[in-house]
């Protein structure tokens, strides 16, 4: 059979779960984004929702593509017919390839439209980094290790950016969205490594969904806190 | 140097300073409140009268300016934004 996931077996479907946990607080951010900058026109709202859009699909493209791998891996083993089998396979590689290469696009591209958010780079600047991320996307397609750790790069540059603002602002809201990044980020160091060791997907994707539930309350926490004040 | 207040960040003073005086202020307390001059707060309370965030009432040969629910409830959009703009760093 072609090796298709690092996800152990004991573990399929529970990542799609985390996935789509991920998925609906991207979502809501996206949605208040969309409506803040309807009402505000505050550009930077437009950048961030376009960030956390890019994530959002990237997600999709990921619980598609693993929908498709494990539906396959199932149909396969059951029914075991030796031609039939075989053109499943090229199907799902076909579709594990597209949505593959998809889902690493606009992760890769969400996480640096989130980076541009704060840092407003330049003409120059922005043409050098695009042109980097565009090579780094290409390698990132063959090597897991690339992709990931890209990743990780771009979201401790994010992270460094909300703990510099945790350290300006100094309220739990801030402390816990720095330190949801700082977990996410964490996650994309170990699936650095997944391909030495499979146990360790689950331990990343257990960290990815710790890293967007701390992003579900720190939004919640701002909703609570905007009408709050108004009582007071 | 303090930054220049935005279109939606003397809304959200004038709203407020209406709240903070328990739904009802005066016009020229208001004016005072949000630190704006006559000009500006007649245009920008038109806006707000348009879009019913805002009512004119009369009591006691007085005119009062009240916040409507839809105003209320817009303040509370603004202050989730702020919230929200501050935790993001935006």
């Amino acid at each position: 059979m072609i090796e298709l996931t690092y996800c152990p077996k004991w573990f399929y479907g529970r990542d799609i779960i985390i996935d789509i946990v991920s998925m609906v607080v991207l979502l809501l951010i996206v949605i208040f984004s969309v409506s803040s900058y309807r009402i505000g026109k505050n550009k930077k709202y437009q950048w961030l929702s376009f960030a956390f859009s890019l994530l959002f699909l990237s997600f999709l493209f990921k619980i598609l593509m693993n929908f498709t791998v494990y539906n396959h891996i199932i149909e396969t083993t059951r029914i075991g017919y030796a031609v039939f089998t075989y053109e499943r396979i090229i199907s799902a590689d076909n579709l594990y390839f597209i949505g593959h290469l998809l889902y690493r696009i606009l992760t890769i591209l969400g996480l640096y439209a989130l980076y541009a958010v704060y840092t407003k780079p330049n003409g120059p600047t922005f043409a050098l980094t695009s042109i980097l991320v565009a090579v780094a996307i290409f390698f990132s397609n063959s090597y897991n290790y690339v992709f990931y750790s890209l990743c990780f790069v771009i979201l401790a540059m994010i992270a460094t950016f909300y703990i510099k603002n945790n350290y300006n602002k100094r309220n739990p809201k801030t402390k816990l969205l720095a330190a949801s990044f700082v977990i996410i980020c964490l996650s994309q160091l170990v699936a650095i490594f997944i391909n030495m060791n499979r146990d360790l997907y689950v331990v990343s994707e257990l960290m990815q969904l710790l890293g967007y539930l701390g992003l579900l309350l720190t939004y919640v926490m701002v909703l609570r806190d905007g009408k709050k004040k108004i009582k007071d | 140097m303090e930054r220049k207040r935005s279109r939606i960040d003397i809304i959200a003073d004038m709203l407020l300073s209406i709240q903070n005086k328990g739904g009802k202020i005066k016009p020229t307390h208001l004016m005072y409140k949000s630190n704006m001059s006559h000009s500006q707060m007649k245009s920008y309370l038109e806006e707000l009268i348009g879009k019913n965030f805002v009512s004119k009432v009369n009591t006691n040969n007085y005119e009062y300016l009240m916040l409507t629910d839809a105003g209320s409830k817009f303040l509370e959009r603004l202050k989730e934004m702020k919230e929200f703009e501050k935790t993001f760093g935006l």
